[in-house]
């Protein structure tokens, strides 16, 4: 049995700490909240700049209580993720978030599998954002498309040590299901497409999606399965508001790392 | 007797009287950071032990419901 409870968060490296005035985000989330910790020492192997050891973080929780939280953590890094490489899908009845964005008017499809029509820019995460059916089809209130250069190890992390449930695989593509830890205990889809560089290194603080965010009922020991993939950083507090949560995260710098947190109740 | 024990708990967590047993998480009493402390303070007062499964909106949004899943837990022991 997975120690991972479900998503909470998703993190992303950002050149702004909040999102714009008009922002279509800003219809789905509750005003941000601000915090700032040192985090210096057990991010060190996760940053590529020195200089963003201080984690100023904006959360924005989910005013439907329906989407994990969305963190954004400002970076001053000037290497991006490619915006191809990582995105946000809704489903249909969201339509409206996409008001006022500029539209590519694509249908694009992901390994043949995933189609997204309504593919739009968000400038200020960044992050690509569309729309698929493939979330009311599983259930899904949100989620979200990355691409690894390793997908057994990804699928290892979400499937055998995350929790996930998966849907579809095969040697380039792995679909999941997982529940968010939010008021509805919603359902978020994973999508995981085989592609990169192996060799190229990503970091916390390249600007785009950096981490998944999830909720464990203890910090977990890193599998034997999954020890050449991944490392851990020491251990480190978390104080949002009156909570107080312990974390760790479980990173390989090539793809998303994993941010995962329990409560602190010490 | 564990409705009651029940009940202080989420007022403990939440820090204020209970004043209703339906619609917890709906009405914003629990939201899911107090839902994941309140299955730490079950699991420390009565010895469960609770899944990612438990984590459902029906499960958590009435005092009824968490009963009986508290109940359910107690039964498997």
């Amino acid at each position: 049995m997975s120690e991972i409870l479900g998503l909470s968060h998703l993190i992303f490296s950002s050149p702004s700490r909040i999102l714009q005035g008009g922002s279509p985000l800003e219809k789905l989330f509750f005003r941000p909240v601000f915090e700032s910790f040192d985090h210096s020492e057990p991010k060190k192997a996760l940053l590529r700049l020195k200089t963003d050891e201080r984690t100023n973080l904006t959360l924005y929780a989910s005013a439907e209580g329906d989407l994990p939280a969305i963190e954004l953590i400002p970076s001053k890094c000037e290497i991006s993720r490619p915006l191809t490489s990582y995105g946000m899908i809704f489903p249909e009845n969201r339509k409206e978030i996409f008001d006022g964005l500029q539209k590519f008017q694509l249908t694009a499809k992901f390994a043949e599998k995933l189609s997204f029509t309504k593919v739009c820019i968000l400038e200020e995460i960044p992050s690509l954002i569309a729309i698929s059916p493939e979330l009311e089809k599983h259930s899904c209130s949100m989620g979200a498309w990355i691409q690894v250069p390793n997908i057994s190890s990804s699928v290892d992390f979400f499937a055998n040590f995350a929790g996930s449930k998966i849907i579809e695989q095969t040697e380039d593509y792995a679909l999941f299901t997982i529940k968010v830890m939010n008021k509805k205990f919603s359902t978020f889809l994973i999508s995981i497409f085989k592609g990169g560089n192996s060799g190229q290194n990503f970091y916390n603080d390249d600007i785009g999606l950096a981490a998944f965010g999830w909720f464990a009922k203890k910090i977990p020991q890193i599998p034997e399965k999954l020890t050449n993939s991944y490392s851990v950083s020491p251990e480190f507090g978390i104080n949002i508001k009156d909570k107080k949560f312990k974390a760790v995260f479980f990173y390989d710098n090539k793809s998303q790392s994993n941010e995962i947190m329990v409560m602190d109740r010490t | 007797m564990n409705r009651e024990k029940i009940k202080a708990i989420i007022e403990e967590i939440t820090g204020r009287a209970l004043e209703r047993e339906n619609e917890l998480l709906g009405s914003g009493i629990l939201d899911s950071m107090m839902t994941m402390m309140l299955v730490g303070r079950l699991e420390e007062e009565f010895g469960l032990n609770f899944d990612a499964e438990d984590f459902t909106h029906h499960n958590f949004n009435s005092m009824d419901a968490i009963k009986k899943l508290v109940s359910d837990k107690m039964n498997l022991l």
